[in-house]
């Protein structure tokens, strides 16, 4: 049962949640009722072709991303492979790209005829613009999410388990296929859930590869609606996202029942660091499997970004046609220094409120009673799934113009920015914390109850720090991804309110793309530059 | 680290953050402009602006035709847009938005010496500058000789699996590309396009790069991406093929609901000005206007202006009359 403190934290919550979450999509559903005639759209054969197509590259990717990602988390938690460190930072980075970066980066490597890699052998030998290219994109810029949970859960699991197995007789294979494997189911689903859900949304990828090769998912769809689907263009654009929401609200039902349904208390108590296995013969032939990997997902494409950013003209590969000109003209730019300020602060303002918000959404769906705690995680999650044109044509609709009272209107403000990334984001925090606090068990808690303390002073020394580890995680998986959000940003900024997104986007679109592979090359060293530092953080603080 | 302690370590940098945001805001009478234009020609107006107009300050949304379109429809939607001058290159959106009231009807004194082609009849909006449709090649990958010379030379069988030019769905200008020529040559024109697997994907500047890279070596695209990437230094030709340039005539209007009409008018003034209209030229447009000049390089207007596809009020009502339908038919046609 929840005591008075906690009543009103929830109901502070769920406000906080409803105003964020459902009331901008809420607000353009209300606007649909007099239109009912619009949800024939629903079953046009074109958009039922794109929301297969969706599907097919969603289950391909992840299937893909799986495969990789599965043996690479294991390999970097729980072995001596040589250069884990190494690995558990750079395999992880695509993550804090952008993803439509790694499609341009991708179309410049791999073109048909003119792409670098095809220049290079010889012969036209691979091409982007297919189906395979689609999900071999999606897959690069978003396998890191897998990654990431399930080294998380591998590294937080209770070794004892293992051991226990180990002194019983187990040999490693069995251990592994009985005990830890079984034991990171719930987190491997929910790893697969946010995966299928960003393939889902995903917008810059298909549009940038599907569109050339008449691939057309729900996105690009929608995108299509809303951008030139004239003056009822946002509630076309809207009628089709009502298949990604379906999918998002049934996802996260399905996911939460079985993380409930076979939950494991990984975390009781005393814990110690996992032994690593050793490799054995297996040593060499697993690191190079992991350089490929690095080379093929990390160094290829942000080469082929840092080569592109010092290139006079496009797809000239001479050396008279390199220089730092698109540098040059970057920094001359008042907007850039702008754009660089703002994205920073409101990435680190939108991750602590992730942060914050995600920690007590999870801290209610996890300890309260009834049914009501899991609407309020479906709640949070639900924006996650939708498109970024759709939540930001929502936001406009509801908060831009102020209800009718102009002085309230926050468009153009950082603050709308503000909760567009946190309504995004918000869904990877819970579904990061859940787990995690799943994991600890109820006795910890009720050890300090007994002893007196009160359920403030429980959560503020016994849970929240057995928690905070992860929420460093958190507030870096929700942060990074806002500094070059561009779907949203593009149709919410106004003057003085650049992100690095919409820069990147206005160079790319309209006057200079290589000053925008310039701009995203900097993205990209003062991200790797964030990371190392807040890797370096955490470790002088265990 | 227990909650609390977190907190305070929080709490001032979180202050911090908070302030910077709130410093650079600033209040007074002001007129906000949507324009679909590049970064750096909003940039060159700003000056102007300040210098004729210190009582009011000019706040600007810039970005893509379709961004500017879809923000004002979802504001709209709401009973009230921000915005209070648009000036896109969409000229379908704006006789929709005319349809539906939106506009406020109004004919500057300085548009005067505009041919009267490009006044919307009932003055809710009028062209306040004329970027142009060409073909474009990669000197890399055709010769002079080779090149097409004309909007039926793309036909030939020689450019199978070579042509690009953006998309309809995604490019306001595309839409007004495909439907002139659709309006000019007829759906056959397509018809032979796509047996030369025309790729149709992406903006403008997309098709610019796959003619830069020699992806694809000829595209149909807009001048003014053409003389930019040319000025760069990248080896590509511009030709005005010889039945004439696609006109995309980019409108400007105030809108109906605009809270400070006046203010608006004045600026939308200043749009028809020389000043405005020279910046235009120099970012590679043309000008409705001053019609003896020309964009750097680029051919004067008035020998533009002699085999230009026709273009009045009455096509553009037509036109736009048709826009789901051709929009449809390409679709099924060229993208499926």
């Amino acid at each position: 049962m929840l005591n008075r403190l906690q009543i009103k934290l929830y109901s502070v919550t769920w406000i906080l949640v409803f105003v964020i979450c459902i009331l901008p999509l809420l607000s353009i559903l209300i606007r649909l009722v007099p239109r009912s005639e619009l949800l024939s759209l629903l079953w046009e054969r074109a958009v039922l072709k794109s929301l297969l197509l969706t599907l097919q590259i969603g289950f391909s990717a992840l299937f893909l991303a799986l495969m990789i990602g599965l043996p690479v988390s294991y390999l970097i938690t729980r072995t001596n492979i040589p250069g884990r460190t190494f690995f558990q930072t750079w395999l992880l980075f695509p993550y804090f790209i952008p993803s439509f970066l790694f499609a341009i980066s991708w179309v410049v490597l791999a073109l048909p005829q003119v792409g670098l890699l095809n220049r290079l052998a010889g012969k036209d030998w691979i091409s982007i613009y297919t189906f395979e290219g689609l999900v071999f994109v999606t897959c690069n810029a978003f396998f890191p999410i897998i990654v990431t949970s399930v080294s998380k859960g591998l590294a937080s699991m209770d070794p004892s388990l293992e051991e226990a197995a180990r002194i019983c007789g187990g040999t490693p294979r069995k251990v592994f296929f009985k005990i830890t494997l079984p034991c990171q189911i719930p987190v491997i689903v929910g790893a697969s859930i946010l995966f299928f859900l960003l393939t889902l949304s995903s917008f810059g990828i298909p549009a940038i590869l599907g569109n050339p090769s008449k691939l057309f998912v729900l996105t690009t769809q929608i995108y299509t609606f809303s951008k030139m689907g004239g003056l009822d263009g946002v509630n076309k654009g809207f009628v089709v996202s009502l298949w990604l929401m379906t999918f998002a609200v049934a996802l996260t039902t399905v996911g939460s029942w079985l993380n409930r349904k076979y939950q494991v208390k990984l975390t009781t108590g005393k814990a110690s660091r996992p032994s690593l296995m050793s490799l054995g013969k297996w040593r060499i032939p697993c690191f190079v499997l992991l350089a490929i990997l690095f080379l093929l997902f990390v160094f290829l494409p942000l080469g082929a970004l840092f080569l592109s950013s010092f290139l006079k003209v496009a797809g000239v590969l001479q050396l008279d046609n390199f220089g730092f000109h698109n540098y040059h003209y970057l920094f001359q730019m008042n907007e850039t220094v702008t754009a660089f300020g703002n994205s920073f602060g409101l990435a680190f303002l939108g991750g602590l409120i992730c942060c914050g918000l995600g920690f007590l959404v999870s801290y209610f769906a996890t300890r309260a009673p009834g049914r009501s705690p899991r609407l309020l995680e479906n709640a949070a999650t639900l924006p996650f799934s939708m498109p970024g044109t759709v939540i930001a044509l929502a936001l406009i609709v509801s908060f831009g113009t102020g209800w009718g009272w102009g002085g309230l209107s926050i468009m153009g403000t950082p603050l709308l920015l503000l909760i567009a990334y946190v309504s995004k984001d918000l869904a990877i925090a819970v579904q990061s914390i859940i787990p995690a606090m799943g994991q600890i068990d109820k006795s910890l808690e009720e050890a300090g109850r007994v002893s007196g303390a009160s359920s403030f002073e429980v959560t503020n020394r016994i849970l929240f720090p057995l928690v905070f580890p992860s929420l460093q995680g958190v507030f870096l998986l929700s942060a990074l991804p806002m500094i070059s959000e561009l779907t949203m940003s593009v149709l919410l900024f106004g003057p003085g309110t650049e992100t690095l997104g919409t820069l990147i986007f206005q160079l790319q679109d309209y006057s200079n793309p290589l000053a925008a592979c310039a701009l995203a090359s900097v993205v990209v060293i003062v991200l790797s530059i964030g990371m190392f530092f807040s890797r370096w953080l955490s470790r002088s603080t265990l | 680290m227990t909650l609390k302690r977190l907190l305070l370590v929080l709490l001032l940098p979180v202050l911090l953050t908070i302030l910077f945001f709130t410093s650079n805001r600033s209040k007074g009478k002001t007129v906000w402009i949507y324009a679909s234009m590049y970064k750096d020609v909003v940039a060159e107006f700003e000056k102007p602006l300040k210098e004729a107009f210190p009582e009011i300050q000019i706040r600007w949304y810039q970005s893509g035709s379709e961004n500017v379109a879809a923000r004002v429809n979802a504001e709209l939607s709401t009973g009230l847009s921000q915005a209070d001058l648009i000036l896109t290159s969409d000229p379908f959106w704006f006789v929709e938005l005319k349809k539906g009231n939106h506009l406020f009807p109004y004919v500057s004194p300085e548009s005067l010496q505009l041919d009267s082609k490009y006044h919307d009849p009932e003055g809710a909006f009028s062209i306040n500058r004329l970027p142009v449709g060409v073909i474009v090649y990669n000197k890399a990958s055709i010769s002079m000789e080779q090149a097409p010379r004309s909007w039926d030379d793309l036909k030939s069988s020689s450019w199978r699996g070579k042509i690009s030019m953006p998309s309809p769905l995604e490019s306001g200008t595309a839409l007004t590309f495909v439907s002139q020529l659709v309006r000019k040559k007829g759906w056959p024109y397509f018809e032979a396009l796509k047996k030369n697997e025309l790729l149709s994907a992406g903006g403008n500047s997309a098709v610019m790069q796959r003619i830069e890279t020699g992806e694809k070596p000829v595209g149909i695209v807009l001048l003014e991406n053409a003389l930019q990437t040319k000025k760069r230094g990248a080896n590509i030709e511009i030709v005005y093929p010889s039945e004439g340039v696609i006109p995309v005539p980019s409108p400007i209007a105030i809108l109906a609901k605009s809270k400070n009409i006046e203010s608006a008018k004045k600026i939308y003034d200043f749009f028809f000005q020389d000043t405005a209209q020279r910046i235009y030229l120099g970012a590679n447009v043309y000008s409705p206007t001053l019609k003896s000049l020309a964009p750097e390089s680029a051919k004067p207007f008035s020998e533009i202006d002699k085999t230009v596809f026709d273009w009045n009020a009455k096509i553009l009502s037509e036109l736009q009359e048709n826009k789901e339908t051709i929009k449809n038919k390409f679709t099924e046609m060229i993208l499926q």
